[in-house]
């Protein structure tokens, strides 16, 4: 039938455009990979950057783990992440379903009062923080990062559950009140389930972003035991040199929790929906 | 509720990681480094501190940039280590200008400093009058060279301007690109800038510009920029310069895609890091019409102004610990050497730095220029040697550009 | 927990652990900011109070500022232009039902786990005049064509855009398809069964239904134009000649390099305000009809 001839081209030319599209994408991630793989003295050879070297390097790997004390950042970071990351949703949602499903006044002027968290340059919070921060004891502790990263995420946050809670239709709610629930288990048994799309999305934006956070980091942990990723991999990049085959292979080395966390929750967006359907 | 148990978690935590330092009558100082030093400096705190019952030092570490950034930030919140890794120049004199760094005049001279460090070292970190820092590595800067493709262009080693310019040529005739140079943050690219403003002033001009006693907008500084876009319409630096890293200039070197490169005597300790025959490289001072002299820069360990009588001998011995011989000789590598001491040698397979630092002190110094000048300045000619380069500004605007800057700087 | 009637206290405990983290971690610097852009500082000496100085200084005689806005605006528009499309085009073929959706998803989302230094170093290595990708690829080729590309005044934004192109559309990418999930599929069904095709369906009913979406993705992607740093930073450091400069970057230089932390938090405000013309009426807009 022609239908399913036509379905059939369709899904040709798909493949055919997410082919080059993933061929234009790959050029990079094969020079980030390729590099990983040299030594130090490939990159003197005159091969081009854009080859494999004849020897390849896995020992960049084992150095950066070890030698670039790889396992204690990204330990910490994870420490840092899996506290920040779900605290930060838990609060930013209690505030979004507040702004959306309680009558509260000026919903719309609290929300654009959180959002603008959002436009702060963190470089601007480095002074006054490290001030208090020093006086409270508070430099050099994982409570002390993380807080200020829930702080800087809080609006993005606020931004993507208040957006996705106001298409939860509003007759749920009060079938929920009918039902004899309180504003609290409408909360944590009824929205914050549905809301789970938004949810998955956050924890992976929101983890992404905390693995990667570099500026704030630096400054507030000069502890080597409490370091975390992004601050670690500039111990790669040294005063007169850098030692790219070895940067390379641990940057490919930290990426793996925040892919892991990716595959997990993406599997959740099709998984929240038919929640959402179903009531 | 398991927010609630979250914090309670997370504040327990706070606690358990504040009380863990250990309660002693111990002097305890504090030190900030570059982290490319770490291998070196954490089993050295370790040992002197089990040596040193009565002093516990405690070492942190950041990157290159990030030291600076924590450093101001640190000062905006009075909240500055006991002493920390800085370099000599406009970047320590900040922490002078503001009364943060602890003056040693008065220390040096009971113990005999001038005796044990060289002259050239103490001179770069005695800024605003004051010895603001303990010496720890005097860098110079030389042009390092290719033995192979300058014999096989049949170079010898120009002892005139003439002649430099006379083995560019050669060397770009021969397919090479005669000087490395990588424009990304300026530095670079300005090591050679800085020698043909040197070779056009004389000593005694430029001295007194570096010190913003005349001025920059003048005839010397035009022909050096006018010379500088000569030689990038020669193609005598790499194509796409203007961005390139300068951490890279040694891939391009290496390789023998350019036959020369600007660097200080570090540059043997990286060459032997990438595997590359030192022998095979030999440095020469740039030929200036004057004495043909060096640029040159220090690092040291600038000392907390508040520091009590106790604290100060505790930082003092440490950073003697820090770098004495033994140690040197044992982490080599993570020491820009030789040390600022009389008397002091490179290691062995480093074959070129000794005689660097022999030529320097027979053919003279100046202050390098990003450390000669403020940021803000020193960014001006940054940018007019991209826009001279990309033909955006002609070398009289650029020679202007920077006097501006100056004068905006002295306005402030 | 409290029972209960909808008392209004109850409602806004909901807000307070919220409020109670952003009073102390942005309301004070916020303040703290916009107090420091009244002086002339250097962070550490005595501040002289200079009123809106600063501001005028940055508007009527600073060159670089006003590049740096300029180049600011040229990125907000090619971030709504290019990056949104791409990453809406992206998700659209990523929602499709087909094999190996996982993988691709996960392929095309993987350059911004990546450390934005990194990035730089690829992208910089890609540029490269004689060894880069780009160049050698027209070589292969046999076409006699180089470009200097982020060395090239005229060209570098253009080209740091590309590489931030590479990195950026996994996030917005991620919003979309989340929005994607939410449009019911009953809606698009019926209006199959009304004749419509596929183009007029996604234009007439998807897109309206992913509003929500739409505003989420270009008030962050606004937000980010503003503030982007990284890439430029680590590509050319706002060079060559300024011609790069951001008004991030800016700031930084004149916080940190500069010391000139009164003129640096102005730079600040100036973007923080920026930021509110174009995004709080956009949100109250929408947020308004219903």
């Amino acid at each position: 039938m022609s239908g399913k001839s036509k379905k059939i081209t369709k899904k040709v030319l798909l493949y055919v455009l997410l082919g080059i599209l993933a061929l234009i994408w790959i050029i990079p991630i094969f020079t980030l990979v390729a590099t990983s793989l040299k030594h130090k003295k490939d990159f003197m050879s005159g091969l081009s950057l854009f080859q494999l070297p004849a020897e390849i390097a896995w020992d960049n790997f084992y150095n950066a783990i070890t030698k670039g004390r790889l396992i204690t950042y990204m330990k910490n970071d994870l420490i840092v992440s899996f506290l920040k990351v779900p605290l930060g949703i838990f609060v930013g949602s209690l505030a979004a379903f507040s702004m959306t499903r309680l009558k509260i006044k000026h919903s719309t002027g609290v929300f654009v009062f959180f959002l603008i968290g959002m436009m702060l340059p963190m470089q601007t919070a480095l002074v006054p923080i490290n001030m208090i921060y020093s006086k409270l004891g508070l430099l050099n502790t994982y409570f002390g990062l993380f807080y200020v990263y829930i702080g800087f995420g809080l609006s993005y946050c606020i931004l993507v559950m208040r957006g996705f809670m106001k298409g939860i239709p509003g007759d749920i709610d009060e079938a929920a009140y009918i039902d004899g629930c309180n504003k609290w288990q409408l909360f944590y048994k009824i929205i914050f389930p549905i809301a789970k799309p938004a949810v998955a999305t956050l924890f992976i934006t929101d983890f992404l972003s905390t693995w990667n956070e570099y500026l704030l980091a630096s400054v507030i942990i000069n502890d080597n035991g409490l370091k975390t990723v992004p601050v670690g991999i500039m111990t790669f990049v040294g005063e007169h040199g850098t030692d790219y085959g070895y940067l390379c292979a641990g940057v490919l080395v930290s990426v793996i929790p925040v892919m892991i966390v990716y595959l997990v929750f993406q599997r959740y967006f099709v998984e929240g929906m038919a929640g959402a359907v179903k009531s | 509720m398991m927010f609630k148990k979250l914090i309670a978690a997370a504040l327990t935590g706070t606690m358990v990681l504040g009380t863990a330092a250990t309660v002693s009558a111990a002097t305890e100082v504090t030190f900030w480094t570059l982290n490319t030093r770490q291998e070196a400096v954490e089993p050295i705190v370790e040992a002197f501190n089990e040596a040193n019952e009565d002093i516990k030092v405690t070492a942190a570490f950041y990157d290159t940039d990030g030291i600076k950034d924590a450093c101001k930030v640190a000062a905006s919140s009075d909240s500055l280590p006991h002493m920390w890794f800085n370099w000599g120049g406009s970047l320590g004199q900040f922490y002078v200008d503001n009364g943060k760094t602890y003056d040693l005049t008065d220390y040096a001279n009971e113990n005999g400093w001038h005796e044990t460090y060289s002259a050239g070292a103490l001179n770069l970190c005695t800024l605003g009058g004051q010895l603001c820092g303990y010496p720890t590595s005097y860098n110079v800067l030389g042009v390092y060279y290719n033995k192979r493709i300058f014999e096989e262009c049949g170079i010898e080693i120009p002892t005139s301007f003439e002649e430099f310019e006379a083995a560019c040529a050669a060397l770009k005739e021969n397919g090479y690109v005669p000087m490395a140079a990588a424009g990304l943050n300026g530095w670079h690219v300005m090591r050679w800038v800085e020698l043909l403003v040197e070779h056009y002033a004389g000593t005694e001009l430029h001295d007194k510009m570096n010190s913003f006693e005349e001025s920059w907008n003048n005839e010397a500084v035009v022909q050096a920029l006018a010379k500088y876009k000569e030689w990038v319409d020669a193609g005598y630096f790499p194509d796409g310069f203007l961005t390139a890293d300068p951490n890279d200039t040694i891939m391009s070197f290496g390789s023998g895609e350019c036959a020369m490169d600007l660097q200080g005597q570090w540059y043997d300790g990286q060459l032997l890091q990438n595997e590359l025959e030192v022998s095979n490289y030999g440095v020469f001072a740039f030929p200036s019409t004057d004495s043909s002299r060096m640029s040159a820069f220090a690092e040291m360990t600038q000392f907390n102004k508040n520091l009590s009588e106790e604290e100060l001998d505790a930082c003092v011995k440490f950073m003697e610990y820090y770098y004495c011989e033994e140690n040197v000789a044992e982490y080599g590598a993570y020491y820009n050497l030789p040390l600022p001491k009389d008397g002091a040698k490179a290691p062995e397979d480093q074959l070129n730095v000794d005689g660097m630092i022999e030529t320097s002190n027979t053919n003279g110094t100046f202050t390098i220029t990003d450390q000669a000048f403020p940021t803000e300045v020193a960014d001006a000619l940054f940018n007019a040697q991209d826009a001279i380069a990309n033909g955006e500004m002609t070398p009289e605007e650029g020679a202007a550009n920077i006097q501006t800057a100056i004068e905006a700087y002295q306005a402030k | 927990m409290k029972k209960g009637k909808k008392s209004n206290f109850g409602a806004y405990a909901f807000l307070i652990p919220a409020a109670v983290i952003y009073l102390s971690v942005i309301v004070v610097p916020v303040f703290y900011s916009l107090f420091i852009s009244l002086f002339k500082w250097n962070g550490v000496s005595d501040r002289e109070f200079v009123g809106l100085g600063n501001y005028v200084n940055l508007f009527t005689n600073d060159p670089t500022f006003l590049i740096a806005l300029k180049n600011n605006l040229i990125w907000i528009v090619l971030t709504i232009c290019v990056t949104m499309t791409v990453s809406l085009g992206f998700a659209v073929i990523l929602n499709k039902q087909f094999r190996g959706r996982t993988v691709f998803r996960a392929f095309f989302y993987f350059p911004c786990v990546i450390a934005p230094i990194a990035v730089a170093i690829i992208w910089r290595w890609i540029y490269n005049p004689n060894i880069g990708f780009i160049n050698q690829f027209f070589k292969a080729f046999g076409i006699n064509y180089k470009q200097t590309w982020i060395s090239d005044p005229k060209v570098s934004l253009y080209a740091i855009f590309i590489a931030a192109l590479w990195q950026g559309i996994g996030q917005p990418m991620i919003l979309f398809l989340a929005g994607l999930q939410s449009v019911s599929p009953d809606v698009l069904e019926a209006a199959t069964i009304d004749g419509a095709g596929s183009v007029r369906k996604f234009f007439s009913v998807t897109c309206p239904l992913m509003k929500e979406t739409f505003v989420m993705v270009i008030a962050t992607l606004i937000v980010a134009a503003m503030k982007v740093y990284d890439v430029v930073q680590g590509l050319t450091g706002g060079g060559p000649n300024n011609s790069t400069q951001m008004l991030a970057t800016y700031m930084y230089s004149q916080t940190f390099q500069y010391n000139n932390v009164g003129m640096g938090t102005a730079v600040a405000c100036v973007m923080v305000l920026m930021m509110m013309v174009v995004i709080v009426p956009y949100i109250s807009f929408t947020a308004k009809e219903k």
